[in-house]
Formats: structure tokens, C-alpha cells, sequence
């Protein structure tokens, strides 16, 4: 993709918003100049202004969608109806009310093309119960009933009933304790993050994360409107690395009670990735088995939350188990049906066309979401990764990508590292990748209207 | 770097004030106009003269930030029809290629945050696919994969990818074509899309045998619904395809067998892959191992046993051939997660082990990182011990397992 618009400068933005909100037309200019995922056009996001009779918002203040716009008009055709999040939308700029975006997108609602409509009005009869059994606002969207994450046609909804598309990175959690994670959290958040996969340790192979750390981590992340999603990491090749753990030391940790204490009502906020890569090669015909377990005991013990499942083959599936219908049972033991699967992509994942082949068998054999838990550029010396077709097919198909990883990869992985030595303002050629481009995080990131 | 900027924001602002004049009336009229069904495809009702001409001007915004700012992500979900109109409406080349390029990026073929591609899109792709300006042609291949990887893929945009895959059109156009007809879901391959892979199979360039194949072997699903002529005609020429002069085409056909497990008898199968073991390159050997692992045979662990010491590089790269817009191409083939051939024989090996009762656990330390050579060689050493003991227990006729 050989063609790009520049981002405006701060100045050149407060200039042009200043003009906008005179100028009608403006608005668009400014927004294509200055515009975050949630801010460029507005596209849809007055949509829900219609659906749910609110008016739109003012959040930010920096541009209007500007229906009388270029962008306002088109975007909200397709799209009108689309967002539940209604007048109080997180993209950090608004319309100037349903005179403009709202009024337009209100008017045209229901536009065949807009999926956004149907995942709106579908928002309250989802077939995922793990989120669904009570009721709470919906923040405009009135039918919405979700209590936490949960799964519909293959994507992933947040407790708004909006989809949720994860974008953000692996931190290091677990080997690097003793920083000041709360900095570290802040700083990923500043990339345009919309998620962190914690790396958290059951005892077995590293120090074991408190229920403390946890509530703490957990807060932490939220407070940065990031959604967590934790993991036990000792798992990891089991059995061919050294000291890995099988599947159920993670299962157990997760059951501990003071664990599960502080897991309990964070299922707006929490997604469940039950154990890291737990099978290796040689224990990759064990993957569906042990984790059909694995869910059956988590919901036993009354988790609820949306559970992430990672790949055989030490994430990398190279022989297909996973994308070839092979987690079928595991997604039939979830009594909540609030299950993700995810890939780690990575040397496996060198070409185009085995990344594209990855996401259409995935997408044709399952109801669950796709996630990409983690991936990079190259994975060290063993080869390339196709990050490029990754990112681009991931937010096309919208699936949700986690890059490995913040900071403090080993020496011969250190090309991983996303920060130099944990320091965001330094960003490595992979990280800088990663968020600022093509399809990267800043470009693509949504916030998670959980945090509305 | 200043002075750019404010070019670039003087610009903006003339575009803006230009068109502001229509002001409030611009609002009220958009929306009159964008619920308004299209009249024709060359002439869009939707837009208002004034919101055209700032649209072409954004156009010629569009046009000197190309050349202006290198690669990088452009912000968010919004506008398509925008660009999608200015990818239909524009005359020059740059601008088309440009608009074009930002589809993938604006549209979904999946998810409510973006819309799914729609009608406008899809004439637009009709438009330019073929363009002779082959900058153009390409960015609307590219920009057609977020129309192909839809769960309803468009038939007027596929029909048009498998005629362009026809053999009368130049090579680069149908390698391209055959590249977009891969993007279809595996399930979505009518059957004029599998029967112009079928007609790739006899091309003379290797190039577009070794893609035709690649998107037969993700075809599965398709090929099974197939009338059984025609998927006996594919299977007669793929089997024929694995004795090509060229490795990359060889390994591929190993490939299209190993992923459609019915194409062929298992007996076929089997001993295709056996055969294959003896390949004089890489790259084939390991295909072949693949292929075994996927037949699911423990018998295939007694000749696949050889290949354990085997630290040849599993790799081939198929040059030759000029992409769309005239720079040479080259086609990776590897196997992947496999770098050796000894790594795609050990890891087959130890697959077929799993499924074997009565016979002793082979567990190796492959997996995860790059393995050195040396490591290669210690799970090579540790297979063929277990190998030593377990010989007599590993059936020697064929019994399938899971």
C-alpha cells in the first residue's frame, strides 16, 4: 500500500477543529486530517442515535461527524444504526448532535449494508450466555442485557453490546514483577491500546501471581481503559520445554478461591486465556481433550467469563487441529458458548498465503471469534512473519491482534521487544510497527465501551 | 518541512471554504442524496454538484499526499463511499490507485465496525480490475480481497478473476487473477472458479501452475461438491503435476493432495508421498513428509525414518516471471514450521507415533524456538532410537489411524 494521508499536527488539528465548528464542511477535512479510529468521519457512530433515541453526544469536543459533511453523509448511509453506544461514543469526537451526524444517520438507519445495525439490534439475543444473564444499560442500546464479553456470530461483544476487536500487547507481567507495572500499563494504554495480555504465573515455573497482583493488575489495566487478558504462562510447550506444566495447573489456578475472588465481576472488563501455548508437539492430540476439561471445570466452579483457548503446536497450529474444526468439542463444552480461540502467529505464518489460508479455514469452521494472541515481525533467527497481511487481514476480517511482546524478550528474541528496555518513547522497528503502522494499533485501536 | 505543512493545510482549508458555501444546505441535500438509489454506475446521484467539486478536490489532495508521504496507516473506519466514489469517478490513474488502495481499510468483509463491501464497491472493482494501467489494475486486485473474503463473495467480481485467469490473457494478468481467486473462502470456490484453476494446470509457466495449485490445495470443501469428472480430471492432473521439472510445482501437487485428502485413493496418496521421499530437492522431501504425516499411516514412519539426519534446507523460491506491474516475481514455497527436512520428518514421525497403541511414547524437543542443528540432530538421534525398539511394533501394511 504504496499511499497514505499524514496525520495532522496538534496545531494544524486545533486550528482546524476551531474552524469546524462554524464550518460544516470543515469538519470533515479535520477529522480525515486529524482523525483516530474513532474520530475520522464519524462513520456510524451517530448511527446509534437512531437506534436508541438518544441524542448525540459531546464527548471531546474536538470535531463533529458532521452529517452535512463529505464523510458524515456517506459514512453514516452504510453505517447508521450501527453503534449502540449512541450519543456518548469514545472516539474522543462527537458530532454537534443529531443536527448533523445523528439527525443523518438517525434518518437512514437501517441501511441493508450496515452490519453495525444488525449487531445492534441483535445486541439483546445473542446466543452467548456467559455475559447475558442479567441485565445492565446497554449505553443506548436499551435491549442490550450483556453483564460481561461474550460471543456472537463469530465476533467478540463487550458488556454495551458493541463488538469489540482486541488491539494491543503482551506485558511481561510475570518476569518483571518488580517494575512499576502501573507505568508500564500507562504507557501501553498511550499507544492507542485497546487490550494487555498479562503474563501471570501459576507457581509452578515462575513466582506465582497473587490474587493481590491480580485485582491490582486488573484495576490497573482498567483504569487505563484496558482490557485484560490474563494467562498462565507456565504451560508453555508442555511437554517439551523444561518445567512446563500440564493444562490443569493452570485450570487450578484459576479455581483457587481467592483467585476466582478476584475474578468475579470483572467479566466486563477480563477475558480468561486459560493457559499459554499448553501444548507442545508432542502433546498436541491432547489439545481438545484436556482443554474440553479445562472449560467444563472453569464454568463448574462458576467462571463466567469470556475464555480464550490458545492453539496446539505451541500456538502455531502448523497442523491445522484447530483451524480445521478440531476445537469443535471444546466450543461444544462451553455451556456459556462465551469461548475465543486463539493462534499465536508466528514463523509458521512467513507468507501471505498461509496466513490468508489460516483466517478462511479458521472463519468457514467455527462459530467462536479468531484472535491472534501473539505475533511479531520475525521470530528471531528462525524466520520472517508475515506481519503486514496479519494486521491487514486481521482488521479487514475483524479479528483481534495482541503483539509480543512490551519489553524483555531474551537476547536471541530481543527483536520481539515492542519498547526499548521498557521505555515507549523508544520504540523498536517492530513496535514502532506495531502501533504507528499500516493497520496498526493507532490506526485501527477502538476503546472498549465497557469503560463508557 | 514547515513550508509542506502549510501547503497541506492551506489546501485543506481552500477545499473546506470552497465548498462551505452551500453550507447548511449541503446537510439537509446530502442526506436527501445518500439514501438515493444509484441511477447508473457512471453517473452517482448521491453526491451534489458542490460536494463533487470538493470532492475532486480532496482528489487532488489525495493525489499529492501520495506522492508526498510514504506508506503508513491511514486513521480508522470511515468514509468509504468516499473513497469508493472517488475510485469510480476519477480519471487519473494516480488518484485511482490511491483511493483504491485505501479500500482494504474501509471496508470489512466481516465485522459491524466497518461496512460490509457493498454495490458501489463492487462496480468499482469491476471497473479498474482489468484497467490497462496496470498500477490501477493492481490496487484494485489488492483492494478486492475485503469483497472476496466475504461470507457471500460477489459472483460478478469472482466471474471476472477466474476469466481473467483464462489462458489467452497475458501471463502476469492471470497470475495476478489466480492470486485473487485464492482469497475466496475455501468453501466459496464455484465451480467456474475451480475449473479455472483447472485450466491453470495446464499452463507452461510453472509460476501459475505452482499458484493454481496453492489455491486448489485450500479448496477442499469446494472440491467435494465438485461433479466427480471434473474432480477426477483435477486428480489425474495433479498426480501427473508431481513429476514436473520444476521442485515448486512438484511439492505444491504434494501439497494439494495432502490437503484434500480425497482427491485422490489413499492408496494413490500414500505412495506418492512415499515416492516423494527420494525427491532430489528439499523442498519436495519434506512436502512428501507432510503429505505421509497426513495420511495417516504409521506404516510411512519406516521410510520416513531415513530422512531424520537430512539438514537440508525445506525451501524453494520460483522466480521467472513478471508480477502485474512489470517487477520480476518470485513465489516462496516452504513448508511451514519446518525448516529442515529432517524437522518435517521428525515431526511426522512423532504424529504418527501418537496414534499407535501398544508402542512406546516418542517425545521430542522440536517445537517453540529455532532448533540448531544440533538440536535437530539429538531429536534425530532420540527417533531413531525409539525407532530401534519399537520397529517390530510399527504395522508394516497399511492401517490408517486417526
Amino acid at each position: 500500500m504504496p499511499f497514505t494521508m499524514r496525520r495532522r499536527t496538534s496545531s494544524e488539528c486545533t486550528l482546524l477543529n476551531s474552524f469546524s465548528r462554524q464550518l460544516p464542511l470543515l469538519v470533515s477535512a479535520a477529522a480525515l486530517a486529524c482523525g483516530d479510529p474513532g474520530e475520522t468521519l464519524s462513520e456510524g457512530q451517530g448511527g446509534s442515535a437512531g437506534a436508541s433515541g438518544s441524542t448525540a453526544g459531546t464527548s471531546g469536543g474536538a470535531t463533529g461527524s458532521g452529517g452535512g459533511s463529505l464523510g458524515g453523509s456517506s459514512s453514516g448511509a452504510s453505517a447508521a444504526g450501527g453503534s449502540s453506544s449512541g450519543g456518548t461514543n469514545a472516539g474522543g469526537v462527537t458530532s454537534s448532535g443529531g443536527v448533523t451526524a445523528g439527525g443523518t444517520t438517525a434518518s437512514q438507519g437501517g441501511t441493508p449494508n450496515a452490519l453495525g445495525g444488525a449487531a445492534a439490534s441483535q445486541g439483546g439475543t445473542t446466543t452467548s450466555s456467559g455475559g447475558m444473564t442479567s441485565g445492565s444499560g446497554g449505553g443506548g442500546n436499551p435491549s442490550c442485557t450483556a453483564t460481561g464479553f461474550y460471543v456472537k456470530d463469530g465476533s467478540l461483544y463487550d458488556v454495551k453490546c458493541k463488538e469489540f476487536v482486541l488491539r494491543g500487547v503482551n506485558y511481561p507481567y510475570t518476569w518483571y514483577a518488580t517494575r512499576n507495572s502501573a507505568q508500564d500499563l500507562a504507557a501501553i494504554a498511550a499507544t492507542g491500546a485497546n487490550a494487555v495480555r498479562l503474563v501471570l504465573s501459576s507457581g509452578q515455573r515462575w513466582t506465582k501471581t497473587t490474587a493481590n497482583d491480580l485485582t491490582s493488575l486488573i484495576n490497573t489495566a482498567k483504569l487505563n481503559k484496558l482490557v485484560s487478558i490474563v494467562e498462565v504462562h507456565d504451560t508453555t510447550g508442555y511437554s517439551e520445554q523444561s518445567g512446563s506444566v500440564a493444562l490443569s495447573n493452570a485450570t487450578n489456578y484459576w479455581k483457587a478461591t481467592d483467585i476466582m475472588a478476584a475474578l468475579m465481576g470483572q467479566e466486563a472488563y477480563v477475558i480468561l486465556n486459560i493457559a499459554n501455548e499448553p501444548n507442545g508437539n508432542n502433546t498436541s492430540t491432547d489439545w481438545a481433550p484436556s482443554h474440553v476439561a479445562a472449560v467444563q471445570a472453569l464454568r463448574t466452579a462458576g467462571l463466567n467469563h469470556t475464555l480464550m483457548v490458545d492453539a496446539p503446536n505451541w500456538g502455531q497450529d502448523w497442523q491445522g487441529t484447530m483451524r480445521g474444526g478440531g476445537g469443535a468439542s471444546i466450543w461444544n463444552a462451553d455451556t456459556k458458548k462465551n469461548l475465543v480461540f486463539s493462534v499465536h502467529m508466528y514463523d509458521v505464518y512467513g507468507s501471505s498465503s498461509t496466513v490468508t489460508t489460516y483466517f478462511n479455514t479458521f472463519l468457514m469452521n467455527y462459530e467462536a471469534p479468531l484472535v491472534v494472541g501473539e505475533f511479531a515481525a520475525d521470530h528471531g533467527t528462525a524466520g520472517d512473519v508475515d506481519e503486514a497481511t496479519i494486521m491487514a487481514l486481521s482488521e479487514s476480517l475483524g479479528v483481534g491482534y495482541l503483539g509480543w511482546s512490551w519489553a524483555g524478550n531474551s537476547a536471541d528474541l530481543a527483536t520481539l521487544d515492542i519498547a526499548t528496555n521498557f521505555n515507549s518513547a523508544s520504540l523498536t522497528t517492530w513496535g514502532n510497527r506495531l502501533i504507528n503502522g499500516e493497520n496498526g494499533i493507532k490506526a485501527t485501536s477502538k476503546p472498549c465501551t465497557c469503560f463508557n | 518541512m514547515a513550508k509542506r505543512r502549510i501547503l497541506r493545510l492551506s489546501l485543506l482549508l481552500a477545499l473546506t471554504m470552497g465548498a462551505t458555501f452551500a453550507g447548511a444546505r449541503l446537510t439537509k441535500k446530502l442526506a436527501t442524496d445518500a439514501a438515493a438509489p444509484s441511477a447508473s454506475s457512471s453517473d452517482s446521484p448521491r453526491f451534489s454538484n458542490e460536494q463533487r467539486q470538493a470532492i475532486t478536490q480532496l482528489s487532488v489532495r489525495l493525489r499529492q499526499q501520495n506522492a508526498a508521504v510514504p506508506s503508513q496507516a491511514v486513521p480508522g473506519a470511515s468514509n468509504a463511499e468516499i473513497i469508493t466514489y472517488i475510485a469510480e469517478s476519477s480519471e487519473d490513474p494516480e488518484v485511482i490507485a490511491a483511493a483504491l488502495s485505501e479500500v482494504e481499510s474501509r471496508y470489512s468483509s466481516r465485522s459491524s465496525q466497518k461496512p460490509l463491501p457493498d454495490a458501489a464497491l463492487e462496480r468499482v472493482l469491476l471497473k479498474h480490475l482489468d484497467a490497462p494501467n496496470p498500477r490501477v489494475a493492481h490496487a484494485a486486485l489488492l483492494a478486492a480481497r475485503v469483497a472476496l473474503m466475504t461470507k457471500d463473495p460477489s459472483d460478478a467480481l469472482t466471474r471476472r478473476l477466474a476469466n481473467a485467469a483464462a489462458p489467452e490473457r497475458p501471463a502476469n494478468r492471470r497470475h495476478a487473477a489466480l492470486e485473487g481467486l485464492s482469497w475466496l473462502r475455501p468453501d466459496r470456490r464455484s465451480a467456474y472458479v475451480l475449473s479455472a484453476l483447472e485450466q491453470a494446470l495446464s499452463a507452461s509457466e510453472p509460476h501459475l501452475l505452482s499458484l493454481s495449485l496453492l489455491a486448489l490445495s485450500q479448496s477442499a470443501p469446494s472440491l467435494a461438491a465438485l461433479e466427480p469428472s471434473a474432480r477426477e480430471r483435477i486428480a489425474r492432473r495433479v498426480l501427473e503435476l508431481g513429476e514436473h521439472a520444476d521442485p515448486g510445482v512438484r511439492g505444491r501437487a504434494l501439497l494439494v493432495l495432502a490437503e484434500v485428502a480425497e482427491l485422490v485413493p489413499a492408496g494413490a496418496r500414500l505412495s506418492t508421498g512415499q515416492q516423494h521421499l527420494l525427491d532430489p530437492h528439499p523442498y519436495v522431501r519434506a512436502q512428501a513428509a507432510d503429505l505421509l504425516l497426513r495420511c495417516r499411516e504409521p506404516l510411512a514412519i519406516h521410510q520416513l525414518i531415513a530422512l531424520v539426519p537430512d539438514m537440508a534446507l525445506a525451501r524453494y523460491e520460483l522466480g521467472g516471471f513478471d508480477e502485474l506491474e512489470g517487477q520480476p516475481g518470485v513465489l516462496l514455497h516452504s513448508v511451514p514450521g519446518r525448516k529442515r527436512v529432517a524437522e518435517a520428518a521428525l515431526l511426522a514421525i512423532l504424529s504418527l507415533s501418537q496414534a499407535l497403541p501398544g508402542v512406546a511414547a516418542l517425545s521430542l524437543t522440536l517445537g517453540g524456538r529455532e532448533q540448531s542443528e544440533a538440536q535437530v540432530l539429538q531429536s534425530a538421534e532420540i527417533a531413531r532410537t525409539w525407532y530401534r525398539a519399537e520397529e517390530a511394533r510399527i504395522p508394516k501394511q497399511s492401517v490408517a489411524v486417526p
